[in-house]
């Protein structure tokens, strides 16, 4: 009997559990809840992944706040030869108040493409706004199983008020062991129903009062100063080194490449936000006075220790203190495969007498369109110098290049100065709209506004932004927007045949063939076959032109036969190859020049012509065929 | 059935053995949820990152 009681006894204990994991499977029998998994099936594609729209719930105390991400798909299975890289951080890492192609892994996402033209790379950006290094080790060490050729990370901002912050949290907040456990059990069903009924009874227990976000807010800055050096502030810089060191341990032991960088605070043209009152070497208010002073007479060496001062002091800590950069520096001191992106150095490179301001920053930590280009340069640089991709970057383009290439809209430059106004005007910033200007807005100015409230969404404005161009006859617009929209949409071959073909209307035949090819790549047609052939005779690459005319010949749409082409080309292909080796063959070039006047290629023929001539310039046959290359010209004109 | 009508008559009788753990689980998760809960205040930071 008395072994049958001690049989009860087990399980009884035991029974509670066998409870809650019965109520755990009826919760998930009857779809309560969400699955937190960082990816999910792409609905839109068959055999694509994409960021799990409820990935980020589990951050978030409030689910209703959880902020989404980018969906950017990429191959369940890595294709071969593609470059894989996962993109992980908070605000700025995704491009705020850009994002979509004003986020710096866009910027670096086409220049390695430009780069690397035969080359796939999948840029997966996973980064959320308001998250920190909570966030940032949850979502990594998922990533190992995706095969990551490399990781990169910018974070560090939001260490303090961000989801999980040392700021924002009861009272666990700098326990990350704690606070990881609670994260995981969030991952339960059951931990969801209590979290929403807790918030239930909070919400119930408020009153549900709604109180203004300008006082809310002065209420919160008033609570959660965080003094420069106590322990909040120690806290957030131990919680930021235990997830990342976590985080690059898991990666080295993978032998996952690891860029990190250190992070950019605004430190000349943001005056504290909050600072402790007095002129005592404590207040930042200050240290700010001073370091103006200094600026202006001319010590900017001093001007920039009492700015960055100024910024350590401010007691509301939305910009990261130089702790976390320093952490991030012994990371990649400790690691062999982390490497610190010093992005610090390059905006100061970039910024006059080295202080970083207005020039590269829209307020306290935000990149501008052309800070978010310094930035991608920094980790562009890194990827060159630690060789990842290739040992070879015969093709780089240079910075100036890509500034000057990158399709960025004037849609998407507005909407990042109206979203500041609108940022600025509220606390901490408390800065005035300018007046309104009494004219009319023109088109992209009335995209952009309606993109900031929400009205559309990026790919409507794209769309009646490229409708608009079209109507207007501007070209070069168009072909920006569509080269926006393929850099946004890389899978939809639509909008890479549509860059190309614009490209060739504007004669910009080198692009349009880097355009068609990307099409051509994700599907198949007649159409591109034609437009790559044709372009590429005409830049007198036959052999790459007999890959496509063969498979426009095999599916030929028209009623002309391709075949008569198809032979000549491959003669063409057979005598350039014999003329490569003796470039001073007359006779040759002459034939090369022949050949391809009889199919109308003026380009090509022109460019062998010419090739004789320099070589001998009385030859009769070359004199001959330029004058019927010049009546050509003459008759199209 | 023996065994479990003598088990169901034990934790009708004795359901501190299985009342008390479970009530102890419930209250380790919710003061675990209520120690992490982000302040009420901190959505409407969230714009500013």
């Amino acid at each position: 009997m008395k072994k049958r009681i001690w049989l009860f006894k087990g399980l009884a204990l035991l029974l509670p559990l066998l409870a809650l994991a019965l109520a755990e499977g009826l919760l998930r029998l009857f779809g309560y809840g969400h699955d937190y998994r960082l990816f999910v099936d792409d609905p839109q594609r068959k055999g694509y992944l994409i960021m799990n729209p409820h990935a980020s719930e589990r951050y978030f105390t409030e689910t209703e706040n959880a902020t989404v991400g980018n969906f950017e798909p990429f191959r369940q299975k890595k294709s071969e030869g593609t470059f894989r890289i996962f993109v992980l951080g908070e605000s700025t890492t995704i491009g705020y108040p850009y994002f979509h192609n004003g986020s710096f892994h866009r910027w670096l996402h086409y220049r390695l493409l430009h780069t690397f033209p035969g080359r796939n790379f999948e840029i997966i950006n996973l980064s959320l706004t308001a998250v920190n290094s909570y966030t940032v080790f949850g979502f990594g060490k998922q990533l190992i199983e995706y095969e990551p050729d490399a990781v990169l990370i910018y974070t560090g901002h939001n260490e303090y008020y961000g989801a999980m912050g040392v700021g924002s949290t009861s009272s666990l907040g700098g326990h990350p062991a704690l606070v990881r456990l609670v994260l995981k059990l969030r991952e339960f069903r059951l931990m969801q129903l209590l979290n929403r009924t807790l918030a239930g009874v909070r919400k119930i227990a408020s009153g549900g009062t709604v109180d203004l976000r300008e006082n809310l807010m002065k209420r919160m800055a008033a609570d959660q100063q965080i003094p420069y050096g106590s322990d909040t502030y120690q806290t957030g810089i131990d919680q930021f080194k235990t997830n990342l060191n976590d985080l690059c341990q898991l990666f080295s032991e993978r032998r996952i490449p690891v860029l990190i960088s250190n992070l950019v605070s605004n430190e000349k043209d943001l005056k504290p936000f909050i600072s402790a009152p007095g002129t005592t070497e404590k207040s930042a208010q200050y240290q700010y006075s001073l370091a103006n002073q200094a600026y202006t007479s001319g010590h900017f060496r001093e001007a920039k220790q009492r700015f960055s001062r100024a910024k350590e002091l401010d007691l509301l800590r939305f910009r990261a203190p130089e702790a976390i950069n320093q952490v991030i520096r012994a990371l990649a001191a400790h690691y062999p495969n982390v490497t610190e992106v010093d992005a610090k150095a390059v905006f100061e490179r970039n910024s006059p007498n080295g202080i970083l301001g207005k020039e590269t920053l829209l307020e306290h930590v935000h990149p501008n369109l052309y800070g978010y280009a310094l930035l991608s340069d920094a980790f562009y640089e890194a990827l060159k110098k630690k060789r990842l991709i290739a040992a070879d970057w015969k093709n780089e383009i240079s910075f100036d290049q890509v500034r000057k290439q990158m399709p960025i809209t004037p849609v998407d430059s507005l909407k990042g100065v109206f979203e500041m106004m609108i940022l600025k005007e509220g606390w901490p910033f408390n800065e005035r709209m300018p007046p309104e200007e009494k004219r009319a807005k023109t088109v992209e100015e009335q995209l952009a506004g309606a993109l900031v409230v929400k009205q559309i969404s990026w790919r409507d404005a794209m769309d009646q932004l490229l409708a608009h161009y079209q109507k207007v006859n501007n070209p070069q617009g168009a072909l920006r927007v569509t080269e926006a929209l393929s850099l946004e949409y890389p899978y939809e071959p639509g909008f890479y045949e549509q860059a190309g073909k614009l490209s060739l209307n504007l004669n910009q035949h080198e692009q349009a063939v880097w355009y068609l090819k990307k099409a051509f790549q994700l599907e198949e047609t007649f159409s591109t076959a034609q437009s790559l052939f044709i372009t590429l005779l005409k830049l007198d690459r036959p052999d790459e032109a007999l890959v496509y005319l063969r498979y426009a010949a095999a599916h030929n749409e028209t009623k002309f036969s391709l075949n008569e082409l198809q032979t000549f080309v491959e003669q063409l292909v057979a005598v350039k190859n014999r003329y490569l080796t003796d470039t001073t063959n007359v006779l040759m070039s002459n034939q090369l020049a022949a050949g391809y006047l009889k199919f109308a290629n003026t380009a090509g023929a022109a460019k062998y012509v010419a090739k004789s001539l320099r070589t001998d310039p009385r030859n009769a046959v070359a004199l001959q065929l330029k004058s019927q290359l010049q009546a050509i010209k003459n008759e199209s004109e | 059935m023996e065994f479990l009508r003598e088990f169901w008559l034990f934790m009708r009788t004795r359901k501190r053995y299985w009342l008390y753990p479970l009530l102890i689980l419930l209250l380790l998760l919710s003061a675990l949820t209520i120690l992490t809960t982000g302040s009420a205040l901190a959505p409407f930071i969230y714009s500013l990152f």
